[in-house]
């Protein structure tokens, strides 16, 4: 009896009031859940995707083979998800930075359209005159993309919603002078997370 | 030591169930709610004192402290901080890692629902991302704000369990059926729709604008107002108080809604012009509209569970007392062991929780009106909002406002004893100097340096 009343008292003791054990998250694995978000290891999987594309692609290898660098203006990429958490800089650094750590040809030459504006704004307030880095901006290819989703809810048979995000990646390059699609590739990541189960 | 060859069964038992009682009814986290007065008193920067610890908090309550503080950061006008804490809430709020700890215990019979991790209902989940939304805006950024906006949207909707109508019992034995919701806040269609404007996806734009005048077709016209070419001003103002929530039903299972009346506007001026604006959105109304969640059927199980437990408890110790005065032994000792097994099914009892989870974002407005209307750039307009609330005058004129030539969005909370003042504008806010900050600041580089290394760092392969 005595054992017992010890037992219950040292339970009560070492487990019934202590203050709950902070939570530290491995960033590893949190940054490949993120529910159904975009996390760092999406954006890195998808830029490896679309480098390996853009290497093995016929036309653009040709095509420098021919010219070399590409001379190749980042236009606009969209976002329309509703991922309210999502720097889209990111995944475009991604892409230039997995191709330029391929790229031991000098194959690209990239060229932000945000610097050719700010210089083409420089320019004409007067700040800089034309120089031969105007010439660089004289790109020949286009790239841009988007990002789109598919957002749906399935009921759960105990309650709840299982929701699953379909988010597309789409990149493309196209010549510049009329505008003729010369690669793109797109890529889907799905992920979903059970949501309402509590919360409605 | 090995504790199995010394306990009877029933002995591991009792031990096994005072160990499971003990994690159930221990369980503690920060409350997030004794500051709540401050911000009514017109003292947001007391929130952020008492509620500073939410930031690194990871208990279940911490969403709940972050969107406090977001609350006084964008009432105070810090917009830069706001929005650093609209993201951390919007992280907290989208995520769900599905049947964690707490959700697990909330579903338990002996789990309450406030041990579960603090995600907001749907209306509180909402207004996460119209923040953040509504930040973006500010700052130009179009295509934030849209995934923000669509992003509130995508709160508002869905599917959910109702209870049927009693005259449709035979067609569905479940006694409830699942109802698909679609968004109705006019205010976030309208402003995705003017994100896609402003975009030049004029398509998309149209199609969010129909559907913001389908859900508030009396203000159909105002909405249209805010797309003409003259017109570059849009206030957001935010009165009165989230409702307020209330535990209700059998030993308050179910989720209940108070509201609490709000200020009325009666009029929005900028540099004199007066602006057309509305009632918009209500909050009582979106919280009230999408009928009992899925946890108030388990709460309502649960509460049927204490009673039954409960009641078997007494009387098991009642037929105990009667048999434990019985001059048999056997007898005695029948009646002092089913005594002992009374008295724990009423401690069973007492210790599950079926009220409903009350924890409140209670620092939000009730009502959401915009107004729209046109002014002339400049650096030192005046913005004035005439309104009256419960307890007398909320009336706020604001001075040096900025007035660009494109979108302006203004956001202003009524509060009582809030009266306006200089508009804050970015960086203007005096912050605690904190330790990452006293690093000096890079050498600054004209803009045709900074260029021409970027350029440098695009083109290295050159």
């Amino acid at each position: 009896m005595t054992t017992m009343a010890l037992l219950t008292l040292g339970a009560f003791c070492e487990i019934g009031c202590n203050e709950p054990a902070t939570i530290r998250l491995d960033p590893d694995e949190f940054a490949t859940d993120q529910g159904t978000l975009i996390s760092i290891a999406d954006i890195r999987s998808v830029a490896e995707i679309m480098v390996g594309s853009m290497n093995r692609h016929p036309r653009l290898a040709a095509l420098r083979q021919r010219q070399r660098p590409l001379k190749i203006l980042v236009d606009d990429f969209k976002q329309r998800t509703s991922v309210a958490i999502f720097d889209k800089e990111i995944f475009i650094n991604r892409v230039l930075a997995s191709l330029d750590r391929w790229d031991r040809e000098d194959a690209y030459a990239f060229i932000h359209r945000a610097s050719v504006e700010r210089e083409r704004r420089l320019q004409s307030e007067g700040k800089v005159d034309n120089s031969s880095l105007y010439d660089l901006v004289d790109a020949d290819f286009v790239l841009s993309g988007e990002l789109r989703e598919l957002l749906s809810r399935t009921p759960e048979e105990n309650g709840g919603e299982l929701e699953r995000r379909t988010i597309q990646y789409t990149l493309r390059i196209s010549d510049v002078d009329h505008g003729a699609l010369v690669w793109t590739n797109s890529h889907e990541i799905v992920k979903q997370q059970m949501i309402g189960a509590v919360y409605r | 030591m090995n504790v199995a060859p010394v306990l009877s069964p029933l002995g591991r038992t009792f031990v096994a169930l005072v160990v499971v009682l003990a994690g159930v009814g221990c369980r503690t986290s920060h409350e997030y709610s004794a500051a709540d007065p401050y911000y009514y008193d017109n003292r947001p920067e007391e929130i952020d004192k008492a509620y500073a610890k939410a930031i690194d908090d990871q208990g279940p309550n911490a969403l709940l402290g972050v969107a406090k503080i977001l609350s006084s950061a964008i009432t105070q006008g810090d917009w830069e901080r706001a929005e650093d804490l609209a993201v951390l809430a919007s992280t907290q709020c989208n995520i769900h890692v599905g049947y964690n700890s707490g959700e697990r215990d909330a579903l338990s019979l002996l789990g309450q629902e406030k041990n579960k991790p603090f995600k907001g209902e749907p209306h509180e989940q909402v207004m996460v991302d119209f923040y953040l939304g509504l930040i973006r805006y500010q700052r130009d950024d179009y295509e934030g704000a849209l995934a923000a906006f669509r992003s509130a949207i995508y709160k508002d909707r869905g599917s959910y369990l109702l209870p049927i109508a009693s005259d449709e019992n035979e067609v569905d034995e479940s006694q409830a059926q699942r109802h698909l919701y679609e968004d109705d806040y006019a205010l976030l269609r309208f402003m995705a729709a003017h994100c896609y404007h402003l975009l030049g996806e004029h398509e998309e734009a149209a199609h969010n604008l129909q559907l913001a005048k389908a859900i508030a077709p009396a203000i159909a016209r105002l909405f249209e107002e805010a797309f003409y070419e003259e017109n570059n001003v849009f206030v957001v103002v935010e009165g009165g108080r989230v409702p307020i929530k209330r535990k209700t039903g059998a030993q308050g299972s179910v989720l209940g809604y108070e509201a609490l009346p709000g200020p009325k506007i009666y009029g929005i001026e900028i540099d004199g012009g007066g602006l057309s604006f509305s009632l918009v959105d209500d909050l009582y109304d979106q919280a009230t509209t999408l009928g009992k969640r899925v946890v108030d059927d388990l709460n309502e199980e649960k509460a049927a569970t204490q009673s039954a437990v409960h009641a078997a408890g007494v009387y098991t110790t009642f037929a105990g007392a009667i048999l434990s005065q019985s001059h048999n032994n056997d007898v005695q000792i029948a009646g002092f062991a089913a005594m002992a097994a009374g008295v724990t099914a009423m401690i069973f009892a007492s210790m599950i929780d079926s009220s409903a989870d009350t924890r409140s974002w209670s620092l939000l407005p009730r009502h959401l009106y915009i107004g729209v209307g046109k002014a002339r750039p400049t650096d030192s307009a005046t913005l004035t909002v005439r309104a009256r609330g419960p307890g007398g005058d909320e009336s706020q004129r604001w001075t040096a406002v900025p007035v660009n030539d494109h979108a302006n969005l203004y956001w202003i909370r009524l509060l009582p004893g809030k009266r306006g003042g200089i508009w804050p504008r970015p960086n203007s806010i005096q912050r605690e100097p904190a330790s990452h900050k006293h690093k000096p600041a890079p050498p600054r580089l004209n803009e045709r340096e900074s260029w021409v290394e970027d350029l440098h760092d695009a083109t290295s392969n050159d």
